[in-house]
């Protein structure tokens, strides 16, 4: 595959989240996410999709895995589990952080786990693996 | 049967995120099956990915999501997905595909309920989880 393939296999609008680079190593990385009122996946009242927030975190553990292990072909296999504290919605004006940890690598596979982390809270996580096509 | 005019009338979603075509089968607190053809004018498919329309894992947890909400009869409330349990992603869903899905109640206790569900292409899967949700009353959920 060539390197323009695999750009154009990066998700752009309306579904790229808007997720920073803060800091990264091998095993962890944490990166910063903000929400906007004219968002287009953003419904009638404001109202924001929890699906959005499962995209972000998924997008989140790959720019991680981009950083650290380079750019290539990846796919969601699954997640293993996903939680929503209801009270973000009351948090949404606010810059959160994206903590990700590299829970194991075999083969293809990228396990980890992700969370959107307010002032110490933790609104939202899951575990996530991604797959090397 | 539901088709899209008596699904208008029970989901509160609208474009870009109604994600049911149709109803097909329905047995209240038991199990539903739902359907949603994908077609290539799906906003999100110009975004996910440009040269590459691939339908991304979350819109089928919502597609899930939203015909699972047709298990239970909650007057006055709103059902809102706070946790996704065992969520694979077995084969990828591409404009033409038509995604049957169906859901089962696994327990339903005041205003939490869990389901199963299963997301088939062609009668081979294609996704499965396990959604929980949580109804609050429509005017809590409008605050």
């Amino acid at each position: 595959m060539n390197d323009t393939a695999i750009l154009n296999q990066t998700q752009s609008y309306p579904m790229k989240m808007s997720v920073s680079n803060v800091d990264a190593d091998a095993s962890k990385g944490e990166f910063t996410a903000n929400f906007s009122a004219d968002d287009y996946y953003r419904e009638e009242g404001g109202f924001i999709p929890p699906l959005v927030f499962m995209e972000l975190l998924g997008q989140t553990a790959e720019k991680f895995y981009i950083t650290s292990d380079g750019e290539c072909k990846r796919y969601l296999a699954s997640i293993e589990d996903f939680s929503l504290n209801e009270d973000i919605y009351d948090n949404l004006d606010r810059d959160f952080s994206v903590k990700v940890n590299l829970i194991e690598k075999f083969g293809k596979l990228y396990r980890g786990h992700v969370s959107l982390v307010l002032d110490n809270t933790v609104y939202c996580e899951g575990t996530y693996v991604h797959c090397n096509a | 049967m539901l088709k899209i005019r008596d699904i208008y009338g029970i989901l509160p979603h609208r474009f870009p995120f109604l994600m049911v075509d149709r109803i097909v089968s329905l047995e209240k607190e038991n199990k539903v099956v739902g359907l949603k053809n994908v077609t290539v004018n799906e906003p999100y498919f110009q975004g996910h990915f440009p040269d590459e329309p691939v339908m991304p894992a979350v819109m089928i947890i919502e597609t899930m999501a939203q015909i699972g909400g047709f298990l239970f009869d909650m007057p006055g409330k709103r059902g809102f997905v706070i946790s996704v349990n065992k969520a694979k992603f077995k084969r990828m869903v591409i404009p033409g595909d038509q995604l049957i899905i169906e859901c089962s109640v696994v327990v339903h206790l005041g205003n939490k309920a869990t389901i199963n569900a299963v997301a088939k292409v062609d009668d081979k899967v294609v996704a499965s989880a396990e959604l929980a949700y949580n109804f609050v009353d429509v005017n809590e959920s409008d605050e």
